[in-house]
C-alpha cells in the first residue's frame, strides 16, 4: 500500500513536501469520528477528532499515512498530534511533527516571519532525514511555481462561482479544494487548467453540457471535477459568504437547497486554501527560500486563529463587498474558543456595519442538519425581499 | 366574492397546531400531541380544525407549515420557519411587540421584529433542550406532577432552591439529590422556573432586548416561567390569548399574504 504524510491546516506547507518528493494528503475528516474515541476527549475540537479518525482508519486515501505534519494553530492540532504520536509513533516509523506557527495579529512581521521560516527550514531537514529525501532549491522551485498555478486556477473557479453562483455547487467547489490538498500539482494543473478553460468557454447560461463536451486534455478527472461542481436547479436567493471554521459539504448543499447561494467563503478547506501568494523568485537576491515561504503564508489574510479582530472584519467587509453578499454565515464548530471569540467580537462590528450574521454551531458531521435547516432557512427569510419572502 | 380561507400548520417537537383564518378572523384553532409521526399529526390537526370550523380541505387556499416537522407536511402549500411566523402572529395580536420570546418543546428563541412582524434578528438557544418544555415536562413527571401544576406549585414556594444545571441530565439528578435532601417541591420548582429564566434572559439580552416583548409557545402558559423572566428581563412580558398557537397563526397569516400575492 502506497505511504502519505498527512496534514491538516492550510499554514502547511505542502511546497516542502513536494520537493522532497513526498506524496501528501490533506486530511479532512469525515462523518466518523469513532476513532479518535480512544485518544481524545469528547469535548475538543470536532474536526480534530474526525481527522484523527480519517487518519488512523485510513478512510478514504486509498494509501496508509507514514506520518503526519501538524500546525501548532491551536491547541486541538497540538492534541492531535500528541494523538498521533500516542497511537502510531511509538516504534519510530511514524512521522510526526508539529510545526511552530507565529501568531501575526494580522499584521506583517518580520520577526515572525523568521522564526516560521526556521520552523520550516527544521521541518525540511527532519523530512528529508526520516523520509531519506535530499534537498534541492531547483525542485523547491518546481514545487513553489506548481502550486501557485493550482492556488490561481482555483482562484478561477471561485471568480467564476462568485459571478454565477446559480450554477455552481458550494459543496463541489469544496470538494475540488479538497482533491487539491491529495493530489500531486503536476498532475493537478492541467486537469484544472482544462476545467476552468472549458467552463470560461461555457460562458453563462445552462451550458455546461458544452463545458462537458468542450475538455480536451483535462481526462477523467475533469469530469469528476465538472459533476462536483454542477448545481442542480438554481435559486436567486440571498447571497452568502461563510467564514468561521470550516463547514461540512453538506451544510453547503442544505444552504443552496433552501434557496441561498454561496458567493464567497474564507474558510480553512476551501478559498483560504488558494489565497498565499508565492514568489517564484528568491528573497531579496539571496538564496533564502524558507523566508520567502514564509513572508507567502504569513502575508495571507488572518484565518480566526491569529486573532486578527480589526484586520479581519477589514478584510471580510472588503470580501463581502467583493462577492456583494447580503450575509454572513459564520460558522463555528463545537469547542473551538478561537473562532467563538472571534465571533463575539465580529458579529458586534457586522451589526454596526449593517451586515445580517447568522451564527451556526456544528459537531463536523450532517447529525446537526435538522436544527441547521430552521436556523439557515430563517436567516433566508430575513434577508429576503419583503416582497418576496416565503 | 369569496373571502380566502387559510391555514398555518405548526408541527412542534410537543404539540402539533393549526389555525384556520378567514381574511383575519380565526375561524378554529387546534392543539394535538406530535407522537411518533409529524406527518399524520399534521393531517389530523388540520382534519379536526377544518371540523371544528364546519369546512372542508377544499375549501381552504392555502396552507403554510411550520415547525421542526414542517418539511413533513405534504399537503402544504410550502413551508416557512417558525421564527419567522411566531414574528408575524405576534405582531399581528400586539403590533408594539418588537422582541418575541419563544420556549416551546424543544428549542427557545429570541426574535426581534420590526412593526409588521417582519423578523428584524434571532438567536436560538443551543442544540439541546436545556430550558425548553422538554426539560420542564422530564422534571415534572420527576416531581410527579402534572407539566400544567407546576405554575401553581411555585405559587406555594416560599424561596427557590439552587439548581445550578441546565443540561436536563444533569438538573433531574440534581433534582433528586433536592428531594433526597427533603427540600420543599415547590421550592424545587421555582429553582427550575428561575434557571429557565437565566437562561432565556441570556438569550433575550444578547440578541438585544426591545420593547414590548411578548412570550410564545407552550411554555409561556407556566405562569411560574413568565414570571422568573419577566424579573430577569426586568420587563413587562404580553401574553397572547393562547400562547402555544401563535406559530400556527403567523403561518396561516403567511399564507394569506403568499395566496393573495399570487393571485394577483
Amino acid at each position: 500500500m502506497e505511504t502519505v504524510l498527512g496534514w491538516v491546516c492550510a499554514y502547511t506547507p505542502e511546497e516542502v513536501f513536494a520537493a522532497l518528493g513526498i506524496e501528501s494528503f490533506r486530511l479532512c475528516g469525515g462523518e466518523n469520528q469513532a476513532s479518535a474515541v480512544q485518544y481524545l476527549p469528547v469535548n475538543l475540537c470536532p474536526l480534530a477528532r474526525a481527522c484523527l479518525s480519517e487518519g488512523l482508519d485510513n478512510a478514504g486515501t486509498g494509501a496508509s499515512l507514514s506520518g503526519v505534519v501538524l500546525t501548532a494553530s491551536c491547541h486541538a492540532l497540538v492534541h492531535l498530534a500528541n494523538a498521533f504520536q500516542h497511537a502510531r509513533g511509538g516504534n519510530g516509523q511514524f512521522f510526526v511533527h508539529l510545526l511552530d506557527l507565529p501568531r501575526t495579529f494580522g499584521r506583517e512581521d518580520d520577526a515572525a516571519c523568521r522564526a516560521f521560516a526556521a520552523a520550516l527550514r527544521d521541518l525540511a531537514g527532519r523530512l528529508g532525514e526520516f523520509y531519506g529525501a535530499a534537498w534541492s532549491d531547483e525542485a523547491f522551485l518546481t514545487a513553489i511555481d506548481k502550486q501557485q498555478q493550482v492556488r490561481l486556477l482555483l482562484r478561477e473557479l471561485y471568480r467564476m462561482r462568485r459571478e454565477r453562483p446559480e450554477q455552481f455547487r458550494a459543496a463541489g467547489l469544496l470538494e475540488v479544494v479538497r482533491a487539491a490538498g491529495r493530489t500531486r500539482k503536476e498532475e493537478l494543473a492541467p486537469v484544472l487548467n482544462s476545467l476552468v478553460a472549458s467552463l470560461q468557454d461555457a460562458g453563462s447560461g445552462d451550458n455546461w453540457d458544452s463545458a462537458q463536451d468542450g475538455m480536451q486534455d483535462g481526462g477523467p478527472a475533469a469530469a469528476v471535477f465538472l459533476e462536483h461542481l454542477r448545481r442542480q436547479g438554481s435559486s436567486l436567493g440571498p447571497r452568502l459568504l461563510v467564514t468561521g471554521n470550516s463547514l461540512p459539504p453538506a451544510y453547503f448543499d442544505l444552504i443552496e437547497d433552501l434557496g441561498g447561494n454561496v458567493v464567497g467563503d474564507d474558510l480553512c478547506q476551501s478559498y483560504r486554501y488558494c489565497l498565499p501568494d508565492t514568489e517564484q523568485t528568491l528573497d531579496g537576491g539571496g538564496r533564502d527560500l524558507f523566508m520567502t515561504l514564509a513572508r507567502s503564508y504569513l502575508r495571507r489574510p488572518a484565518c480566526p486563529r491569529m486573532l486578527a479582530g480589526a484586520e479581519r472584519f477589514a478584510y471580510l467587509q472588503a470580501l463581502i463587498r467583493e462577492c456583494q453578499a447580503q450575509g454572513v454565515v459564520y460558522h463555528t464548530l463545537k469547542f473551538c474558543d478561537a473562532s467563538i471569540y472571534e465571533y463575539a467580537l465580529l458579529r458586534n462590528r457586522f451589526m454596526e456595519a449593517g451586515v445580517p450574521v447568522l451564527y451556526l454551531e456544528t459537531e463536523y458531521r450532517d447529525a446537526g442538519l435538522e436544527q441547521a435547516r430552521t436556523r439557515i432557512q430563517a436567516f433566508l427569510e430575513v434577508l429576503g425581499p419583503p416582497t418576496e419572502k416565503y | 366574492m369569496r373571502l380566502m380561507i387559510t391555514a398555518g400548520i405548526d408541527v412542534g417537537s410537543l404539540s402539533t397546531d393549526a389555525v384556520l383564518m378567514r381574511d383575519g378572523e380565526t375561524l378554529s384553532q387546534i392543539i394535538i400531541n406530535t407522537g411518533a409521526m409529524a406527518r399524520s399529526a399534521a393531517e389530523r390537526a388540520f382534519g379536526l380544525a377544518l371540523s371544528a370550523a364546519g369546512l372542508r380541505a377544499s375549501d381552504v387556499d392555502a396552507v403554510i407549515a411550520t415547525g421542526y416537522g414542517r418539511m413533513s407536511v405534504s399537503f402544504a402549500d410550502s413551508q416557512v420557519t417558525e421564527i419567522s411566523c411566531h414574528g408575524r402572529g405576534s405582531a399581528w395580536l400586539s403590533p408594539k411587540v418588537r422582541t418575541v420570546i419563544d420556549i416551546g418543546g424543544q428549542d427557545s428563541k429570541a426574535i426581534r421584529i420590526d412593526g409588521k412582524g417582519n423578523v428584524v434578528d434571532f438567536l436560538m438557544n443551543d442544540k439541546c433542550a436545556a430550558g425548553t418544555g422538554r426539560f420542564l415536562e422530564v422534571m415534572a413527571q420527576r416531581l410527579e406532577l402534572e407539566l400544567a401544576e407546576l405554575g401553581r406549585e411555585d405559587q406555594q414556594a416560599a424561596r427557590a432552591a439552587q439548581i445550578s444545571s441546565m443540561c436536563t441530565v444533569f438538573a433531574e439528578s440534581e433534582v433528586v439529590s433536592l428531594i433526597a435532601q427533603g427540600v420543599p417541591r415547590p421550592e424545587i420548582v421555582r429553582g427550575l422556573h428561575l434557571s429557565i429564566a437565566e437562561r432565556t434572559a441570556g438569550l433575550a439580552n444578547r440578541l438585544g432586548l426591545a420593547p414590548e416583548v411578548m412570550m410564545t409557545g407552550g411554555v409561556a402558559k407556566n405562569p411560574g416561567v413568565v414570571r422568573a423572566l419577566s424579573e430577569k428581563l426586568g420587563a413587562k412580558i404580553i401574553l397572547p390569548p393562547e400562547p402555544q398557537i401563535v406559530g400556527a397563526l403567523g403561518a396561516a397569516l403567511i399564507a394569506q399574504q403568499k395566496h393573495a400575492r399570487q393571485s394577483v
